[in-house]
């Protein structure tokens, strides 16, 4: 027996179960026997060498041979799973990996010394931050689902129902993905920049980096309002999760709206919430009127932002 | 190709991709009903495959044998291992089940043709 059968049948049992190797293997070699004489038979070819090379062609790769014996599937992510793995994967993505690019903009931005490096890097290592979430989501998705294929074949994971259905893009109380995740990116950035502009802030008096907000806010006020922000994050994730705003969350996020917005508003009103220093700094820069102007752009902004948002809302929850 | 006058109709021929894919899906089942109803002698995979071949159902090797094996797992054939020869072969016969199993396939078979010569 040449030792390209031995190879070939060898090959072919080790997919086996053990009690399976010895008699597939002996009815393995007579069969090829058996289809290496009939070539020699029928002049197909010949010499023995040519006639089993030839034979061992016609078998194919013996992972396929042995996939017929063990019923495995000789896929990876089989029909039975494949939406589900095709939906979770581009939730994923576009969920996670936008985040991660901009969570590491964010924070090489206020790491990096911009002035001395530019902005290059930071960009740089967003973009590689956002890549390397996806192939990292994809790799481990799609592993446990292979996992899965094996564990029960030819079943579903989580099944369909049509409540999955995404909405069509008419109706305006649907949340859509990419909504979601840039008000999630918003708030996130917002509640990085408090941070940002205590530690590096733009302005600078005599090579001192000034805050923008008044410092003692961190004694009460600004913890409330990075819980506020987070809560609000937390409130586009439930809404996306339920796929369209209820009255519920709707009435949630106008309070969390109004809230954000008193709180400003009222600081600002009674001259809290920037530091004097910061105001100081722009005065003595020539802004002679900045504390006033500040205060009065700050109200009106927050004022505009707010009633902006409240309107956006009222539109989305009249056209259903 | 086998059965040559059953692709002599209208514009289509054995070289239709379309055709072929068609005609694959058909006769996809049609393998064990054929080796179910050969195998009532007892036969070995090469001469099966062989009968097979000859009697115009085109199956490869790597499908033919592991559909014993399951055939045999599943209680439809008996196999046996026959040393008397030169070579040792193992020898499957249809088992009583697999000639229920059979006659229960070729109702079916008939039933089709029937409903679809109503249809035409």
């Amino acid at each position: 027996m040449g030792s390209l059968t031995d190879r070939y049948v060898s090959a072919t049992v080790r997919e086996l179960a053990q009690d399976q190797r010895d008699d597939v293997d002996r009815e393995l070699r007579g069969t090829i026997e058996d289809m290496v004489e009939a070539r020699l038979d029928t002049d197909a070819a010949t010499d023995r060498e040519e006639a089993e090379r030839a034979v061992l062609v016609e078998l194919g790769d013996p992972v396929r041979l042995a996939a017929g014996y063990t019923g495995r599937p000789l896929h990876l992510i089989g029909p039975a799973v494949y939406p589900e793995w095709r939906r979770l994967v581009t939730l994923l993505v576009t969920v996670i990996s936008p985040i991660a690019a901009v969570g590491t903009l964010v924070v090489r931005l206020f790491v990096d010394d911009v002035a001395t490096d530019g902005v290059g890097p930071a960009f740089g290592s967003a973009a590689l931050a956002g890549l390397t979430t996806a192939f990292h989501v994809v790799f481990w998705t799609t592993l446990v689902f292979a996992i899965l294929e094996r564990a029960q074949p030819g079943a579903g994971v989580m099944g369909w129902t049509p409540d999955q259905l995404p909405d069509a893009p008419s109706s305006r109380r649907s949340v859509g993905r990419s909504e979601a995740v840039f008000s999630v990116v918003a708030l996130v950035v917002m509640a990085l920049a408090v941070g940002w502009q205590e530690t590096s802030s733009p302005v600078r008096v005599r090579g001192e980096a000034v805050p923008v907000l008044d410092p003692a806010l961190w004694s009460g006020w600004l913890p409330l309002f990075l819980v506020l922000l987070a809560a609000h994050a937390a409130l586009v994730l439930v809404a996306l999760r339920a796929r369209r705003w209820t009255w519920t969350t709707v009435g949630v996020g106008v309070a969390l709206d109004l809230a954000v917005a008193a709180l400003l508003v009222g600081l600002a009103q009674t001259d809290r919430l920037y530091d004097p220093a910061f105001v100081a700094a722009l005065v003595d820069g020539g802004w002679a009127t900045a504390g006033r102007d500040l205060r009065v752009a700050t109200v009106l902004g927050v004022v505009a932002v707010t009633v902006w948002d409240q309107v956006e809302t009222a539109r989305r929850m009249r056209s259903r | 190709m086998v059965c040559d006058t059953h692709y002599r109709v209208g514009m289509t021929s054995p070289d239709d991709p379309t055709l072929a894919g068609h005609l694959q899906e058909l006769r996809r089942g049609t393998v064990v009903v054929a080796a179910l109803a050969s195998l009532r002698t007892a036969g070995y995979g090469y001469a099966l495959l062989e009968t097979l071949g000859r009697a115009g159902f085109e199956v490869d090797a790597n499908t033919l044998y592991p559909l014993l094996r399951r055939l045999e797992k599943q209680g439809l054939l008996t196999a046996e291992w026959n040393t008397e020869e030169s070579r040792p072969r193992k020898f499957y016969r249809t088992s009583p089940s697999g000639e229920d199993v059979l006659a229960a396939l070729r109702a079916d078979w008939r039933a089709l043709d029937a409903a679809i010569t109503d249809l035409a």
